[in-house]
């Protein structure tokens, strides 16, 4: 599209002769729309013969003279140049003519020292303070896989266990019909109370029947009542069980309970002349036991370990949470 | 990039990007925030961006949220005409020996450089990037890194025009 704009240019690449016939045209046709540049463009185009094919002229001696001796030493220092210097990206030639441009301006050469001093240095005390957070540790993967193996393991330690453990029924005391269990209820009471019971015995203890199941009772056999044992001075037992508010769930004291129960069984024994221990011997048995300084087995009485172990965990039971005795003492 | 890689990169390359920044954008909180994201945009292209180009990577999104970052503040524009004299610093002569601090100084001038300008020369001084990589991060083309660097250069022996000051 021809303009007033640009009009000139399309005249002068007419007069070269660069200019495709189209839009030679076209040119045409805006000059004769407008004949004051046709005036122009007709003048322009008689200059141009002299001008452009006068291959006589020639550039004056003085000139080519000059030009033939254009010194080494024009060397523009700019300051492009000295940062191109600094940065390092001059080739050899070039970082020569630099410096020795440098080496005759004392000014060129300070800016050069001011741009090779002005660099940055990174503070190496400036950390970054979450470091931390930014970390990335494994995660702890609950797998459905795992966790079916970790419950399938509970689950058949807690079959095991049930069928393993003894079926105990605490609250009676007595374990399953399968078992010769003793169940003793131990009744402690007043010793003024007692007085008539015991008829001038020191004993503060008034003991009821003991309900001694053989192996071939049932449980309506554990629970009869067994016709309570008549009163009886405890003229075999040395000394008397003390038992205190402080040793009520001291696990040490259930050798009393023992030698008590062992008494009571000893006074339904056919042989009349059992080995039953002194309450001191039991005692010291009783605090080897538990230091393991003795056994089970040599117990001062003629128990089975079946019974002492019975009646332990009996005992240890129903110290521990019935408080039986004291609730009645110290009432 | 494994996780192992990755928090060799923490170790390796925090630091750094976070001295960038905190350059650039002279608040340390938003800093470690930049920092933070730059380091979770990589973990999150772990798979695709390898240990060796992951400090490339970090300065680049680190560059990238920090240039978002200055188009929410509207802090993009500095004031500084490099071509005005009157923004130089021209200490009096009974002073020069008492505040001559040549870091301070250069902080100041780095202060009044254009941002971009101040950022092709951090990463040039601070961390000896080429033009090129230098082009990478902040997308620019070789020249055009040349050429902010160049300017920088000349503005900041403007500023510092007293040679008595390092000299």
């Amino acid at each position: 599209m021809i303009s007033h704009e640009n009009y000139m240019e399309r005249i002068v690449d007419y007069y070269d002769g660069k200019l495709p016939q189209r839009e030679s045209d076209a040119l045409m046709a805006f000059l004769e729309m407008n004949p004051e540049l046709y005036e122009e463009f007709l003048l322009f185009g008689e200059t141009l013969p002299e001008t452009a094919f006068d291959e006589t002229l020639k550039a004056p001696a003085s000139l080519i003279e000059q030009l033939k001796n254009i010194p080494d030493n024009i060397f523009v220092l700019s300051d492009e140049m000295l940062v191109a210097y600094a940065e390092k990206d001059l080739d050899a030639y070039t970082i020569k003519k630099v410096e020795e441009a440098i080496a005759q301006n004392p000014q060129r050469k300070r800016d050069l020292e001011i741009i090779s001093a002005a660099r940055y240095e990174a503070d190496e005390a400036i950390v970054f303070p979450y470091k931390n957070k930014l970390l990335r540790r494994e995660p702890i993967v609950f797998s459905l896989r795992r966790m079916m193996y970790y419950t399938s393991a509970a689950a058949a330690i807690f079959i095991l266990a049930f069928f393993l453990w003894p079926a105990v029924n605490h609250e009676s005391g007595i374990q399953s019909d399968s078992h010769n269990i003793a169940e003793m209820n131990l009744q402690i009471t007043n010793s003024e109370n007692t007085t008539e019971n015991n008829s001038g015995s020191n004993s503060q203890y008034n003991y009821t029947a003991p309900q001694l199941a053989d192996n071939s009772n049932t449980v309506q056999r554990n629970n009869e009542y067994i016709a309570p044992l008549s009163p009886r001075p405890a003229g075999q037992l040395q000394e008397t069980a003390q038992l205190t508010s402080g040793s009520i769930n001291d696990v040490r004291n259930e050798y009393l309970a023992i030698y008590n129960y062992i008494e009571l069984k000893n006074a339904d024994a056919v042989d009349n002349n059992p080995k039953t221990g002194t309450l001191t011997a039991w005692k010291e048995w009783g605090k080897g036991f538990f230091s393991g300084e003795s056994s089970i087995t040599d117990t001062p009485a003629d128990v089975t370990l079946r019974d002492v172990a019975t009646f332990s965990y009996n005992n240890i039971s129903r110290f521990a949470s019935e408080s039986l005795s004291l609730s009645q003492r110290d009432r | 990039m494994d996780r192992q890689e990755y928090n060799r990169c923490v170790e390796l390359y925090s630091d750094a990007v976070y001295r960038f920044i905190l350059k650039n954008t002279a608040d340390s909180e938003d800093s470690a925030d930049i920092v933070q994201e730059a380091f979770v945009r990589m973990w999150e292209k772990s798979e695709t961006v390898s240990f060796e180009k992951a400090k490339s990577y970090l300065f680049t999104s680190a560059y990238h949220i920090m240039i978002d970052y200055f188009r929410k503040k509207k802090r993009f524009s500095t004031g500084f005409d490099m071509e005005d004299d009157s923004h130089c610093w021209h200490p009096a002569s009974d002073e020069k020996a008492s505040s001559f601090d040549m870091k301070a100084i250069l902080n100041e001038a780095l202060d009044k450089l254009p941002p971009i300008q101040k950022s092709v020369i951090l990463l040039r001084d601070y961390e000896g990037y080429s033009y090129e990589e230098i082009g990478e991060i902040t997308g620019l083309n070789e020249s055009q890194v040349k050429v902010y660097i160049y300017r920088g250069r000349i503005a900041l022996k403007n500023f510092i025009k007293s040679p008595d000051l390092i000299l």
